[in-house]
């Protein structure tokens, strides 16, 4: 009886385990299968250099993603140029200055952080963060890629803050000491002897933040405009990849060159995140 | 998209209890989401003034016909007029159409508030809308740069303004906004916006938000003009059509004749859209 039921707990887990796998392999085979044909019938140069995405044009339709990738990359590079020091510095704080009253208290508020809807912080972007950038600016309207990358960094900042926490908590207490015993001060020893030991740790908490920020569609699609120029600066209203999935999924017809289209951009983002998490893995087994 | 995220639950809603519903009503309209507001409201006023029990349901204009070809319900609504291949198949089915205009939808081009600009032209309104007009100085305001916001490339709104104003492209720079209310809330607040939306969208009299007219050779026309919206003289507004089979069928046609009479009227004009009759003595 026992052996029969550990029997059946080991397959029920080995399932489990498998799942995972098929998930991913299935949504992979899922995407290239439809995105192939984007590629064949619109080129794949054309896809990734055009910058004209007319899907719906009125002449004819283009399918170029240069535009929203070059959209893409100035909202996350811009989030992350906001999130990465404040995170780094706020999970510094943390680890090793903050008394542990305020630790106990700030950690997991910051970690509630991320369970606010994106929704939600899309909305205080409209409402709130982009009229106040509109008006620092004297630009008309907030909906724009700075606001965007804003809410972006806020809401990669407790991924970030998690992560740099551990890796810096990591840290051999003996290291410090020993700076200690060489005369360092903290912040000496914090910069050069901390920071330079946790350095994986952190490189894997930027990357999962541009993951979360690359990857987030709600709080960019409302907040950022949506226009589908190449953006010229800070302040032009712009669409990312993941928006624009958002937006015209909806009514797409079933099978047309736009409907793979849509496929290849799904492609495309789960590349880059794969990627992101599988460079996040290597950097974080690599021993400091 | 919540919008119509809820209408297609809704839509799913209706289909899922057809069934029970469909014997129940005796008739059953399908097609246009522009319209399907307007469609209910005239299937519950038929219903409480003593009429059979009608039914209401999306999916879109394309749809609807499409069902009505098939003999599956009894009236499309329709924000556009039949297509040539949908007459093609018509007469390959033996079927023949009869087009209701029942209403006009007039699409209201809208400025902020503090924005001294009171009309336009046609062609100024094209250049705006496709990027060759980007400042607000050759409208003799400030120099400074047009937000031109519209609608997402899914919209039916999206394809009739550009087939009746811009004749080409949209702007790359346009925001593509969701929905006639996200509209309204971005020109409300941005100085230098211009949009489109449907006139039954903006509240009369509000000081934030302006509607232009539109100056032709001959008139300045006013979208809240209902007799020139009527008669087509407003150049960008667009009929809205009832669809049915040539055949008798009469509770359908005392439907057909309660929407175009008075009462029918009053609900058109409650919607926001105007009744065709205003403008056709």
């Amino acid at each position: 009886m026992s052996a029969r039921s550990e029997v059946l707990a080991r397959i029920v887990a080995r399932l489990c385990g498998y799942s995972a796998l098929v998930a991913l392999l299935g949504v992979f085979a899922v995407l290239l299968w439809n995105a192939l044909r984007a590629f064949y019938e619109i080129g794949v140069i054309e896809f990734f250099t055009s910058g004209r995405w007319m899907p719906n044009g009125y002449s004819d339709n283009e399918f170029g993603l240069a535009a929203m990738l070059g959209s893409t990359l100035v909202v996350t590079v811009l989030a992350m140029a906001l999130a990465l020091p404040i995170g780094v510095g706020a999970a510094a704080f943390l680890a090793e200055f903050s008394p542990r009253w305020f630790r106990e208290l700030a950690k997991p508020s910051i970690e509630l952080l991320a369970a606010i809807p994106s929704v939600v912080i899309g909305f205080m972007g409209i409402t709130m963060i982009g009229p106040g950038f509109a008006w620092l600016a004297g630009n008309s309207h907030g909906l724009n890629a700075i606001t965007g990358a804003v809410l972006l960094a806020v809401m990669a900042l407790p991924t970030i803050v998690s992560i740099s926490d551990d890796a810096l908590r990591a840290v051999p207490t003996a290291w410090r000491d020993a700076s200690a015993a060489l005369g360092a001060g903290r912040f000496h020893t914090f910069v050069w002897v901390v920071l330079p030991g946790a350095r994986s740790g952190l490189a894997a908490a930027a990357m999962l933040g541009v993951g979360r920020a690359v990857g987030e569609t709600m709080t960019v699609l409302m907040a950022t405009g949506n226009a589908l120029a190449f953006p010229t600066g800070l302040d032009s209203s712009i669409r990312t990849l993941t928006a624009t999935i958002a937006i015209e999924m909806g009514e797409v017809a079933q099978g047309s060159i736009h409907y793979h289209a849509l496929f290849a951009i799904g492609l495309v983002l789960f590349a880059f995140s794969l990627g992101l998490n599988l460079l996040a893995e290597r950097v974080l087994a690599r021993p400091s | 998209m919540s919008r119509l995220v809820l209408l297609s639950a809704l839509v799913g809603l209706a289909c899922a209890n057809s069934p029970e519903l469909e014997p129940a009503a005796a008739i059953v309209i399908a097609g246009s989401d522009t319209e399907i507001g307007l469609a209910q409201r005239f299937a519950e006023a038929f219903r409480d003034d003593g009429g059979s029990v009608v039914s209401v349901r999306g999916g879109g204009s394309g749809a609807g016909i499409a069902a009505l070809l098939e003999g599956r319900i009894d009236i499309a609504t329709s924000s556009r007029p039949l297509k040539d291949e949908e007459r093609h198949r018509a007469r390959t089915l033996g079927v023949r159409l009869h087009e209701h205009v029942i209403a006009t939808d007039a699409l209201a081009v809208i400025v902020n508030g503090q924005n001294p600009t009171s009309d336009i032209e046609m062609p100024t309104l094209a250049s705006i809308f496709r990027g060759e007009l980007r400042s607000w100085d050759a409208l003799g305001w400030e120099a400074a740069p047009v937000t031109v916001y519209g609608r997402q490339s899914n919209s039916g709104t999206y394809d009739y303004f550009r087939e009746a104003v811009l004749k080409d492209d949209y702007t790359l720079a346009m925001l593509s906004m969701n929905g006639n209310a996200q509209i309204v809330e971005a020109v409300r607040n941005d100085r230098f916006g211009i949009g489109y939306v449907g006139i039954g969208y903006v509240q009369e009299g509000s000081k934030r938000i302006k509607v232009l007219d539109i100056r032709t050779s001959t008139a300045v026309i006013s979208p809240r003009d209902p007799t020139a919206v009527g008669s087509g003289d407003y150049p960008i507004s667009r009929p809205l059509f009832m669809i049915t089979r040539a055949n008798e069928d009469p509770r359908r046609d005392a439907f057909l004749s309660y929407v175009t009479g008075s009462s029918g009227r009053h609900h058109i004009r409650a919607e926001g859209f105007v009744p065709v009759s205003a403008g056709q003595p």
